[in-house]
């Protein structure tokens, strides 16, 4: 298996898509983000111009024609592109798109995505570093997708768009596009709701999603090392559909959880996921659970103050030795 | 009706019309006896311009609409039951019970999703418009909606989109006006107090897309403009907006709709038969000279395409259906409690 | 890059008074002091001296200087994602600039906000949303002493957002003192204006607004003065708002690493330049300026990135004391 850049996976997982199905369409297309097209979007651009549609700087419109669209029988991608940009359209993903299946009483689909490039990119200031997935994750009708390798951007992206009925919320990280891994050309498309396992351990359960993955596995080489405690990373994919048995699964196991997650501590998907172990697994929990998310602050522009509230590898390392009594403070 | 035709016979557009106001007004009585909960809007006085436009279409145009529903899906050939049932929050209804008056929908008839936010739908049915586009259907996409949304921003961003791309879209504006005053023109204040603009159409002038003002009271010249727009945007002109002005029906002042000057009648046909009081609200102003019913008729009369005993007998038919379509709908069950968890999403296959 | 059509404000005749070429002169500099200030800062960021997604203003000083330089202080200035030049032009330090956009303590915001977040006084506030700031200095103008007007930059993507339609609804029904001025570069981002809309002229909104509106060339300083002066003028006196749209050039990419050809277009540098010596001025002497302002530009950038990083990020998410 090669080993291959998220950028070229996604890259490569739109362009199978849309070789397989006419009636997926992409509204805008810079998956990569701002900057030059990197190099692995090129051929999308190339072999795929006429499946693209340029539009105006108008993402409530465009929001909601994409759900149109799909509602249509297309099967459109609108690329909001930073995720900050979605709270323009938020009116049409939240009240419109996410309704439609429910009002209709189950007669129509809207199976379109709104490809978003969330988090903390490094001085993206305060209008530009948003990690909208708790937002999201409180509107009923919206799935919600977060891959953190190549292999499950390829595997996520192409069920986004060939399988799913729904409107799907791919949140995207711009820190992830030169992150490597191996990747199976020919594995077959990734369900929503399937966790992975991305490192096995026995002593404490990590729930990360999107850049905080790479950062727990991390933080888990740290622990192993130092530490000699065995961390087991879990990595849900999607927040909804959420794969609690494999997060309650392993919580019995290890008896301690830590959820690292970028959305502001508030309300974040941290507090949702570490709800939903307490509900399920009390029992088993043999310490409180601890959130490494990002604090209740803006995001400064300020380097060193950006890097002051990044959720960090070394966070998760102080809420693991927490979680486990290793330590007596627990992790912000 | 859903054939599409230039030549669908003028009884049967009547007979639309008188469908949706027999309807609308069984509602309100419905209302008055508390049988269903919630805020709702009807298309009294609106009639000409639904069914006048949705006589165009045929059976592949899709349309989209907003809260003010009924019409629309009637002219589309919506079954009353149904729709009753679906206002009475009933599980015979076309959305389960789940939608209700303010998101009445029928997909089945190209009338996929109906937003009862301002501005909500227009977005949804340019991206409709960009499907059945890009799916060469030959079909185009109808989207009404008041002259509320023009204060909206997505109005504005819709409609450049549509432009640019040269959608198959037509926008219908229904300007119902806030006045009781004779003449069409003296009803509607632009710029008003909420919108600048000197007139509707000067929106979608701007943004080159070809625009009509029509009387909205007029089923004919409905017809005609819509008819003209519709093959238009099949040969693939480039949108349209058509602002259709009526003036209010005096029942649509306060919350909820209000019998004034009680059902509909037709002096033509019962000589001796009179408005019911509360006409001192300018109701029988408004019927002799904006209620397009009545104006529908009398024009009727005069070209010999509709006798009085036509009316007479078609009236004694669509009443005898909506009180099925009322028996029907209120004999229907409620929806089971399990059903507010279904239909959340889709899944995946 | 669109031509100056006849309907357009041209220049006032050759052959000036000494006021006049004073103040030519001075808004030579200012926009020399703009354009080495970008220039410094397009350095810096090659040299990755500067982190965050820059905006330059190189080719619109013309557009900053022109309009701000008309305005009293009790007028109020907001700006777009490419605001150097009008927070320049409204009396910003340079060095309180490079060090808010190199992230010190002693920059404008203390560090926090960056590029496209500045926020002062007299120029009120950037931002990083297309239109985001065209609601807030209308509300703000409503809130602005008698005769005062509000300025809202914004480049002619935003024309296409549903914020700058409702913005300009509201500024007309209530009449209020706010001039939209348009920097128009053709461009909104990475295409051209023609892929975003088929409405040609932002200035034509004015009709549909019924606002006062005027068209000219953006590298035209004298152009833009006047046009703004009457546009502002009739706002004082409760004519209401008013549209200028000024027709510039992006003579950078639309944010510095941005490897797309950036468009060409005229220099408003170098077309004031021209002008000035066909009144007489020496090549010597506009030379001298801008080597001043080259060297005040280099000199602010060194002393910004002396100060100490930013510190202290809880501060300033609530004003005043939460617990």
């Amino acid at each position: 298996m090669p080993s291959v850049s998220y950028a070229e996976a996604l890259s490569r997982g739109v362009q199978d898509a849309l070789s397989r199905d006419d009636r997926v369409v992409l509204i805008g297309g810079r998956f990569g983000g701002l900057d030059t097209p990197r190099a692995p979007f090129e051929p999308l651009f190339r072999d795929f111009a006429d499946r693209i549609v340029e539009h105006p700087v108008s993402e409530l419109a465009v929001a909601g024609v994409t759900a149109g669209a799909a509602m249509m029988g297309l099967r459109p991608v609108f690329d909001v592109r930073t995720a900050s940009f979605a709270f323009q359209a938020f009116a049409q993903i939240v009240n419109e798109a996410a309704n439609v299946h429910y009002q209709s009483g189950g007669a129509v689909t809207v199976p379109a995505v709104y490809h978003l490039l969330a988090g903390i990119r490094g001085s993206g200031g305060p209008q530009h570093s948003h990690a909208p997935q708790a937002m999201f994750w409180n509107t009923p009708g919206l799935q919600i997708m977060l891959p953190s390798s190549p292999a499950d951007v390829y595997g996520l992206v192409r069920w986004a768009m060939l399988h799913s009925n729904s409107p799907t919320i791919f949140l995207d990280h711009p820190l992830l596009m030169d992150e490597t891994g191996d990747v199976d050309w020919d594995s077959p498309p990734i369900p929503f709701g399937r966790a992975r396992i991305a490192r096995a351990g026995a002593d404490v359960t990590v729930v990360a999603t999107s850049i905080m993955v790479n950062r727990a596995l991390l933080a888990a080489g740290t622990l192993a090392a130092d530490h000699g405690l065995d961390v087991e990373v879990i990595d849900p994919r999607t927040l909804a559909p959420l794969d609690e048995d494999t997060i309650v699964q392993s919580v019995r196991k290890t008896g301690h959880l830590v959820v690292a997650d970028e959305s502001h501590r508030s309300c974040g998907a941290a507090a949702e996921i570490s709800s939903r172990v307490v509900e399920r697994a009390f029992d088993a929990l043999r310490s409180a659970p601890v959130r490494v998310a990002t604090p209740d602050v803006h995001i400064p522009f300020s380097p060193g103050l950006e890097a002051h509230v990044v959720p960090s590898a070394d966070q998760v390392v102080a809420a693991c030795l927490a979680a486990s009594g290793r330590t007596a403070t627990g992790a912000r | 009706m859903t054939s599409s035709s230039t030549s669908e016979p003028y009884r049967d557009l009547f007979a639309e019309m008188l469908l949706i106001r027999r309807f609308e007004e069984r509602l309100i009585q419905l209302k008055t006896e508390e049988a269903f909960p919630g805020h709702y809007h009807v298309y009294i006085g609106q009639e000409a311009t639904g069914v006048g436009v949705c006589a165009q279409l045929g059976a592949d145009d899709v349309v989209f609409t907003n809260h003010r529903n009924h019409g629309h899906l009637l002219a589309r050939g919506a079954d009353p039951g149904r729709m009753y049932a679906e206002i009475l929050g009933r599980r015979g209804g076309y959305s389960k019970g789940k939608a209700g008056s303010f998101h009445l929908a029928v997909p089945e008839l190209g009338i996929p999703y109906t937003s009862a936010a301002v501005g909500g739908s227009i977005p949804v049915a340019t991206g409709a418009a960009l499907a059945v586009q890009r799916q060469q259907r030959g079909a185009i996409v109808v989207c009404f909606i008041g002259d509320g949304v023009l204060e909206q921003g997505a109005f504005y961003e819709a409609i450049n989109i549509a432009a640019l791309w040269r959608l198959p879209i037509l926008y219908v504006c229904e300007n119902n006006g806030i006045g009781t005053v004779t003449g069409i023109e003296r009803a509607h204040t632009s710029p008003s107090a909420s919108l600048a603009l000197p007139a509707l159409t000067d929106a979608p002038d701007a943004f080159q897309i070809t625009s009509r003002v029509v009387d909205g009271r007029d089923l004919d010249a409905m017809a005609e403009v819509a008819r003209q727009a519709v093959d238009e945007l099949r040969n693939g002109a480039g949108p349209w907006f058509i602002e259709a002005r009526t003036n209010r029906w005096p029942g649509n002042r306060g919350t909820w709709p209000a019998m004034v000057g009680g059902p509909t009648v037709f002096p033509e046909i019962e000589p001796t038969a009179s408005e019911q009081p509360e006409s001192a609200s300018g109701h029988r102003e408004w019927a002799e000279q904006s209620d397009p019913l009545r104006l529908a008729f009398r024009r009727g009369l005069r070209d010999d395409r509709l006798t009085p005993a036509d009316v007479a007998r078609l009236d004694a038919e669509t009443l005898a259906r909506i009180d099925g379509a009322v028996a029907w709908a209120t004999s229907t069950e409620e929806p089971g409690l399990d059903e507010a968890f279904t239909d959340v999403v889709a899944e995946g296959r | 890059m669109p031509q100056p059509r006849s309907n357009e404000r041209q220049t006032p005749p050759a052959g000036v008074g000494t006021d006049r070429m004073e103040h030519l002169l001075a808004g030579f500099e200012q926009m020399c002091r703009i354009r080495a200030f970008e220039e410094e800062v397009a350095r810096a960021y090659e040299d990755k001296v500067l982190p965050g997604l820059l905006h330059l203003s190189i080719g619109s000083e013309a557009a900053a200087v022109g309009v701000i330089g008309g305005l009293t202080s009790a007028d109020r200035v907001y700006s777009s994602h490419r605001p150097h030049g009008h927070f320049l032009a409204a009396g910003v330090s340079m060095e309180a600039l490079f060090a808010e956009l190199a992230g010190r303590s002693t920059g404008l915001c203390g560090g926090f906000g960056g590029s496209m977040h500045l926020m002062d006084d007299r120029a009120v506030m950037a931002t990083g949303i297309v239109g985001g700031t065209l609601p807030i200095a209308l509300g703000h103008s409503l809130a602005l002493p008698a005769e005062a007007v509000a300025v809202a930059f914004f480049g002619d993507g935003a024309v296409q957002t549903g914020i700058f339609h409702e913005t300009l609804n509201l500024a007309a029904l209530w009449d209020a003192p706010v001039l939209f001025a348009c920097e128009n570069n053709g461009w909104a981002e990475f295409t051209a204006r023609e892929e975003h809309t088929r409405v040609g002229s932002v200035a034509a909104y004015g009709d549909l607004y019924g606002m006062r509106s005027l068209s000219v060339d953006g590298s035209d300083l004298e152009a833009i003065e006047s046009a703004a002066a009457e546009l502002v003028g009739g706002a004082r006196r409760g004519a209401g708002p008013a549209i200028l749209e000024m027709h510039v050039s992006r003579l950078r990419p639309h944010y510095e690493g941005d490897l797309r050809r950036a468009a060409r277009g005229r220099d408003p540098v170098e077309a004031l330049s021209r002008r000035l010596v066909e009144l007489g001025q020496t090549e010597a002497h506009l030379d001298a300026i801008i080597a001043r302002q080259r060297a005040e530009a280099r000199a602010a950038l060194a002393r910004a990135l002396q100060a100490p990083l930013a510190s202290d990020p809880d501060r300033h998410v609530f004003a005043g004391a939460f617990p």
